[in-house]
């Protein structure tokens, strides 16, 4: 897919921002502080309808707009949808999506339709940050690779929610029993399915690393599950036997929504011994393999948005990433300064002030 | 503006459905625009209020002893079928080929709004099929997570035991939906719930 055409009313530091998207790579370049990764932002929402910054909604919203709300207008050129046009509303606790003017009821059931891949600085902080934003990674990617993913986490976690409410309203056991039976079920489909997608998306994520770093460091994504089990009746048994400590604490203690995921490197983990250098090339094959997987399962190629991505790597390893995206995908990046080092894409130049994109007039080749 | 205005205002407000404007237009509606309006509303209020309340059997609007659905001596006593609510019933009956009795929670099973089963209208149930010859129990309750609990507690804490034949209703197509209009989840439903053709 591409895009043509983008229009953002009250989105973050953007009144009105209106920006098309003529042929060839898209090169964003301007000081920091001028909406650049707004406008990333913007485009990578179309995917999951979830910002790669926030979870936060209100924070999405420029904070001076009465009523508070935001609107996303996308012209969307799609494989198999055509020309589409994708309508966003975002309101402190309400999303709204419709396509082509029809209300979209099910958000799950655009999920993924439109995908984007976004390559951001601060995806240093999955490898380094909380267990909590590796779950969030890890839940983004699978929803797009198997669309049954999105049913069974809901499932999950509106279960939980209710049986946690219980567990702090001090329910009795057959109160509790119908929630907890749906609860072990949906969560054991959940951990096989990301112990699943996991080993679907290793290969991507190994070659996509040999790729940037050049090397054979035998990177591996290591599912850490909070549950230690094999079958459904083993992670039923783990489930059971922490009911006091869930009935004193008032909240489930184990279960997928305190899952891990490891990045490992030569069989250690990345976080204690990997380089500066080598925790950003592994979390740049994150996003690199799911390039690779997208170009495997064919269709729809994502849109590959990249936000002041370059910046760290040496010019050897810029050109090396450049060439890696490959041309089939429409890139949109960002940065400080243009990347004249890449010889394998046709870059158009913009420059962003203040929230507004102007197209450089005098163009490099 | 006078304060009763405003209070009218507000208490309007507060029925579900509507908003600040709507119940701004529908006070000025019957204070200003159509004051008879308002006098026949009231009556009717009054009326119902007195005259209108849940089925002791069943818990379906009723005026009577007990409501018309349980005083129709025409229909099944064998079939019960549970809805959550009463205006699930009317859909059913609107829907016209269900002819046995029906069983009204007033609710379903939902911890995070603290609805529990002392909430719902449980305890008339058990009572119900010691008394009536029920054979058969029809479960039509929502299909998400809390409305799979309820059916769930009630299988575990009220039916267990009984010998009784249990079902779900099934969850599908819609009917003149085509396939490509259904979305994702609906589909998956429907292929679980696929029928042999006899």
């Amino acid at each position: 897919m591409r895009f043509n055409r983008l229009r953002a009313a009250n989105f973050r530091n953007f009144t009105l921002l209106e920006s098309a998207f003529p042929e060839g790579a898209q090169f964003i370049c301007g000081r920091n502080g001028q909406g650049k990764t707004n406008l990333l932002e913007a485009l990578s929402l179309v995917t999951s309808l979830r910002s790669f910054r926030t979870s936060e909604i209100p924070a999405l919203i420029r904070w001076e707009s009465q009523p508070r709300e935001c609107t996303l207008v996308y012209e969307i050129e799609h494989e198999q949808l055509g020309e589409t046009v994708l309508e966003v509303r975002l309101r402190p606790g309400s999303k709204q999506v419709s396509m082509d003017g029809n209300p979209v009821r099910k958000l799950g059931d655009i999920l993924g339709i439109f995908p984007t891949i976004t390559f951001s600085s601060q995806d240093i902080q999955i490898l380094r940050g909380s267990p909590g934003l590796r779950r969030r990674m890890m839940d983004l990617m699978f929803v797009v690779m198997d669309p049954r993913y999105y049913t069974v986490l809901t499932r999950y976690h509106q279960a939980l929610k209710a049986r946690n409410a219980l567990l702090k309203q001090r329910g009795s056991a057959a109160q509790r029993r119908p929630f907890e039976d749906l609860l072990v079920r949906e969560g054991w489909t959940l951990m096989e399915m990301r112990r699943r997608l996991l080993e679907v998306f290793n290969p991507h994520f190994q070659s996509a690393y040999s790729g940037i770093s050049g090397v054979e460091e035998e990177p591996v994504l290591q599912y850490q599950p909070s549950v230690n089990a094999d079958a459904a009746g083993a992670y039923e048994d783990v489930f059971v036997s922490q009911l006091r400590r869930d009935q004193e604490s008032g909240t489930t203690n184990r279960g997928p929504h305190r899952d891990d995921l490891e990045f490992r490197l030569q069989e250690h983990g990345a976080r204690e011994f990997a380089s500066e250098g080598q925790q950003r090339g592994l979390v740049l094959a994150l996003r690199m393999g799911m390039v690779g997987w997208y170009r495997q399962r064919g269709g729809t190629p994502p849109v590959i948005l990249a936000d002041d991505i370059v910046g760290e790597l040496d010019a050897g390893r810029r050109q090396g990433f450049w060439r890696m995206l490959g041309g089939e995908s429409q890139i949109i990046a960002t940065g400080t300064v243009f990347p004249r080092e890449d010889d394998f894409h046709n870059w158009i130049h913009w420059t962003m002030e203040e929230g507004r994109v102007s197209r450089d007039r005098e163009e490099s080749s | 503006m006078s304060s009763s205005f405003e209070l009218l205002q507000q208490c309007l407000k507060r029925l579900p459905g509507l908003g600040y404007r709507s119940a701004e237009r529908l006070a000025l509606h019957l204070l200003v625009e159509q004051p008879g309006a308002c006098e026949e509303l009231m009556a009717v209020l009054a009326q119902a209020r007195d005259s209108v309340h849940a089925c002791p059997d069943c818990g379906n609007l009723c005026e009577g002893d007990v409501c018309e659905v349980c005083a129709d001596g025409s229909r099944n006593r064998a079939i019960l079928c549970v809805v959550e609510t009463v205006t699930d019933l009317r859909a059913m009956e609107r829907a016209g080929p269900y002819r046995g009795l029906y069983h009204v929670l007033q609710g379903k099973l939902s911890p995070i709004h603290g609805v529990g089963p002392e909430q719902l209208n449980l305890a008339g149930l058990s009572g119900r099929l010691d008394q009536l010859p029920v054979e058969e129990v029809i479960l039509a309750v929502s299909n998400d997570i809390e409305g799979e609990a309820t059916c769930h507690y009630i299988q575990e804490e009220i039916l267990a035991g009984r010998g009784l034949r249990v079902s779900r209703i099934g969850f599908g197509l819609p009917s003149g939906g085509g396939i490509p209009f259904a979305d994702a989840t609906t589909l998956r439903s429907a292929l679980e719930g696929r029928r042999n053709c006899d």
